[in-house]
């Protein structure tokens, strides 16, 4: 029971996310990416919680999402990994079975749930190289969450705290009130499928930074050109 | 004290101040990064502060030029842009390639652009396995997929590499061993490509455009990515169609108007250009037999280098003995034959057991009869009484048309015949009626109750049954090679698709349509020149009304004005990730010239583009 928790927490948060990056900056509701006529990513966006996105003026997305190409590229450049950090065999075995579902060209039409679903699963390959990275070597990425502890020790503080880093190195920016309220919930979302011996075990430390990072790189803020 | 206070809150501000305008300065050096290389930066990257630095020295061209200095720019942008151009649907879902590398190495050395088209030299990956065997390079291209595969950095000179000059494959060794392992010399003969330009005498151009057909796919694939016109822009009915080939329908459903109004306009410029191509081919390699084993070839190469006289005294030096003597030995000796004994040591050599490479070997042997079998089950078929009444019944009988029927007169006259003693006239018989009626021949039905009756296994039977009757036998030139390879003589030349006397590429002249044009030599003529066409397509420079080659039609496609405003186009669609309408005419002429007026140069176009207002990646530029 508890296993299946988890798993609806991580598909709720993880589209959780995407809602959260679709709202940052006052930029744009939660959008169907084929009903492109809704869609207001850039300053003429709506504000979700008043209800009046349809009463506003439409603004084209100014941008595009990163092609088939570009989206492992664009990962590993936000996360800071080259090639000598990440295990080839594994992550050529994860692009090379979603490339042919990620974007063809860099064209905002061409974003629906299959290629969502394969940035998002390419992301987990590519967050795990990053946590297995920092926990070779200096934490850069994750300095927050002690990878020889369990959440325990570092507690909910240390999962937001790694979101408002991420934010930062990937977004350049704080992150906003909603976008706060949201990503506290969620980790409380996660915590509570955890017992009290799993939040001391060190691998949840591991899926605790892989499920931030995922979900931070799944995104349209990390994908949009 | 007061004044102390005073100047506290001055710092705080101009301290605030600041702090806003690197934010700021960040944030469009972010942009800018993104849009000009294609990848998403985080905010501890290096190259990022250097830009955010330019920028804030009010440097913005010198941020966009820093740009395009970037592994991220040539890794990515540069490279997608080279996918793209290298096939028709314009996907970057494509292997990195030869042609690929081409246009990269171009940028990355700030090479004229119009070098694409127009280059002897090219470009290859080392660093990576097989490096050393050029097989990697003129048979396949996995050369050149590592730079994907482990993400290699092409900006590193000793990466990404220039060659010279263009080569062409005379033959190769076939073998299985990589150059490395080869001791005995080089694996590939290669020549100087005669005529090499640019992309155009790359073996990706080749496979894609060149690959059967007319070679009318390369010029239509040549004015869709370089000059960015589609065959529907270029067609022009009112162009002669004096150079249309033999193999254009003239009366489409009987209807010529037809061919008048439709076929002609774009034949007329189409034919007139592809003589450029004329000599050129993506040839099929034979060693006697079917390879499957393809690479770019050049007629006026194929014919100088004399690579049929060299296929023929192979032929004659390796092949014809060994179907001559080595097969006929396999079939009489079978496990004792030289055949069988060279490939179960080959096979050893490359590392199978001896028990497994007997095993692999035997799979041939079970498709070929052995005599001895044969000749017992004849001797023995014989010996039964009514086996012999059989006989006789069919020898008295060798001229009726049933028995023709079932027989065959051929075999039925060496039954017939005078000639010869009773049992050679039998068992020619026999052999003839087992060689023809296989599974329905007399000596498989005998063979086959025997078996029967001797209760053998039913796997073993349909073994020895069809041993018997020679099923799936390879031809004997398919037998012959595998023994070419085990005893390291099996060599690879390109086909002879070539006329002798012209060089010219046999598909050229397909049809027959007694009027059409023949092609003997690869001249061209361009045919989109009247009227309109001219400044549509702005043709400059020698060969703009045509010329002789490859080389020719490369510089007639990069002197014109529309190939710098396609490449603008592209330039612009992938930073400013947005359309470059038609009606947006004038930004096309301006980007285009701009581009000629840094002499060609991609990574300045690049710059120029992604600072233009029309963009509108920097604000206030």
């Amino acid at each position: 029971m508890k296993a299946r928790n988890k798993i609806g927490a991580v598909i709720g948060v993880t589209f959780s996310f995407l809602f959260v990056a679709a709202s940052f900056q006052n930029c744009a509701k939660q959008v169907d990416f084929a009903s492109l006529e809704e869609v207001t990513l850039n300053g003429g966006g709506s504000d979700i919680t008043n209800g009046s996105s349809n009463s506003k003026p439409q603004t084209d997305i100014d941008g595009a999402p990163v092609d088939a190409k570009q989206t492992l590229e664009s990962m590993m450049s936000l996360l800071g990994l080259s090639r000598t950090d990440i295990n080839m065999t594994a992550v050529n075995a994860e692009i090379n079975y979603r490339r042919n579902l990620l974007m063809a060209q860099n064209d905002l039409t061409l974003v629906n749930s299959p290629s969502i679903i394969a940035i998002t699963s390419l992301a987990g390959v590519v967050c795990q190289q990053a946590v297995t990275k920092e926990k070779k070597g200096a934490k850069d990425l994750f300095k927050y969450i002690d990878f020889a502890k369990g959440p325990s020790s570092y507690g909910k503080l240390g999962a937001i705290n790694t979101y408002v880093s991420l934010v930062d190195r990937f977004w350049m920016r704080q992150p906003s009130k909603e976008e706060l309220a949201l990503i506290s919930q969620t980790v409380d979302e996660y915590f509570s499928t955890l017992d009290s011996a799993a939040m001391s075990k060190a691998t949840e430390s591991d899926k605790l930074a892989v499920f931030i990072c995922t979900g931070m790189l799944s995104v349209p803020d990390s994908y949009l050109l | 004290m007061r004044g102390y206070k005073y100047l506290v809150v001055v710092a705080s501000a101009l301290s605030m101040a600041n702090a806003h305008a690197a934010d700021k300065d960040m944030l469009k050096a972010k942009r800018l990064y993104e849009r000009m290389t294609g990848v998403k930066v985080s905010s501890t990257k290096p190259e990022l502060k250097k830009v955010a630095e330019l920028i804030s020295q009010n440097n913005d061209r010198g941020a966009a030029n820093y740009i395009t200095t970037t592994p991220d720019f040539l890794n990515v942008q540069v490279k997608n842009l080279s996918l793209r151009l290298s096939n028709k649907d314009e996907s970057v879902k494509v292997p990195f390639n030869d042609f690929s590398a081409l246009v990269v190495g171009v940028v990355r050395d700030n090479a004229d652009f119009r070098d694409i088209l127009t280059a002897d030299y090219s470009y290859e990956v080392r660093g990576v396995a097989n490096d050393t065997d050029e097989r990697t390079r003129y048979i396949n291209q996995n050369n050149y997929t590592p730079i994907e595969t482990t993400y290699l950095d092409m900006t590193n000179k000793g990466i990404l590499v220039k060659n010279s000059s263009q080569k062409l494959v005379r033959n190769f060794w076939d073998t299985e061993d990589t150059q490395a392992n080869y001791k005995a010399g080089p694996v590939v003969a290669l020549g100087t490509n005669p005529e090499a330009a640019g992309v155009f005498t790359t073996r990706t151009f080749a496979e894609r455009n060149l690959s059967g057909g007319t070679n009318r796919r390369a010029v239509e694939f040549s004015l869709k990515q370089f000059l960015c016109v589609s065959m529907a822009e270029a067609a022009d009915s009112s162009a002669s169609d004096q150079y249309v080939g033999r193999d254009v329908e003239r009366f489409p459903a009987g209807d010529h108007n037809k061919y008048l109004t439709s076929c002609k306009s774009c034949h007329s410029v189409m034919d007139g250009m592809r003589g450029a191509f004329a000599k050129m081919e993506y040839v099929n390699f034979t060693h006697g037999g079917a390879t499957g084993t393809y690479s770019h070839m050049n007629g006026d190469f194929f014919v100088k280098q004399g690579i049929l006289d060299d296929y023929n005294a192979y032929y004659k030096e390796f092949v014809t003995p060994t179907i001559n003597n080595i097969l006929p030995d396999l079939v009489t000796n079978q496990e004792n034959s030289t055949w069988f004994k060279a490939r179960v040591a080959y096979l050893v050599s490359r590392g199978q057991t001896q028990a497994a490479a007997t095993t692999t070997t035997r799979n041939t042997l079970n498709t070929i009869r052995d005599p001895a079998v044969a000749n017992a089950l004849f001797a023995e078929y014989r010996s039964i009484a009514a086996n012999q009444t059989v006989l006789a019944t069919i020898k008295a009988n060798y001229k009726a048309a049933n028995y023709i029927t079932e027989y065959t007169a051929n075999c039925l006259n060496k039954l017939g015949t005078t000639a010869g003693t009773a049992q050679a006239r039998e068992d020619n018989f026999l052999v003839c009626n087992l060689d023809g009626k296989k599974e329905l021949s007399l000596i498989y039905d005998f063979y086959n109750k025997k078996l029967t009756a001797a209760k053998v296994a039913d796997a073993e039977k349909t073994r020895l049954l069809n041993k018997l009757i020679n099923k799936g036998r390879p031809a004997n030139i398919n037998l012959a090679t595998p023994y070419l390879q085990a005893t390291g003589k099996r060599i690879q030349f390109p086909r002879n698709n070539f006329d002798s006397t012209t060089g010219v590429a046999v598909k050229m002249n397909k049809g027959s349509y007694p009027y059409g044009f023949v092609v003997n030599s690869d001249n061209f003529v361009n045919n989109a020149t009247l009227g309109s066409k001219s400044s549509f397509f702005g043709w400059r420079g020698p060969a703009s009304a045509g010329g002789s080659g490859v080389k020719d039609f490369g510089r007639m496609l990069s002197d014109s004005r529309r190939f710098s405003q396609c490449m603008a186009k592209r330039v612009y669609e992938s930073v400013c990730l947005k359309k470059l309408e038609a009606t947006q005419y004038s930004t096309l002429v301006r980007l285009g010239d701009r581009f000629e007026a840094v002499g060609y140069n991609l990574k300045n176009l690049y710059t120029e583009v992604a600072l233009d207002p029309v963009c509108g990646v920097v604000k206030g530029e």
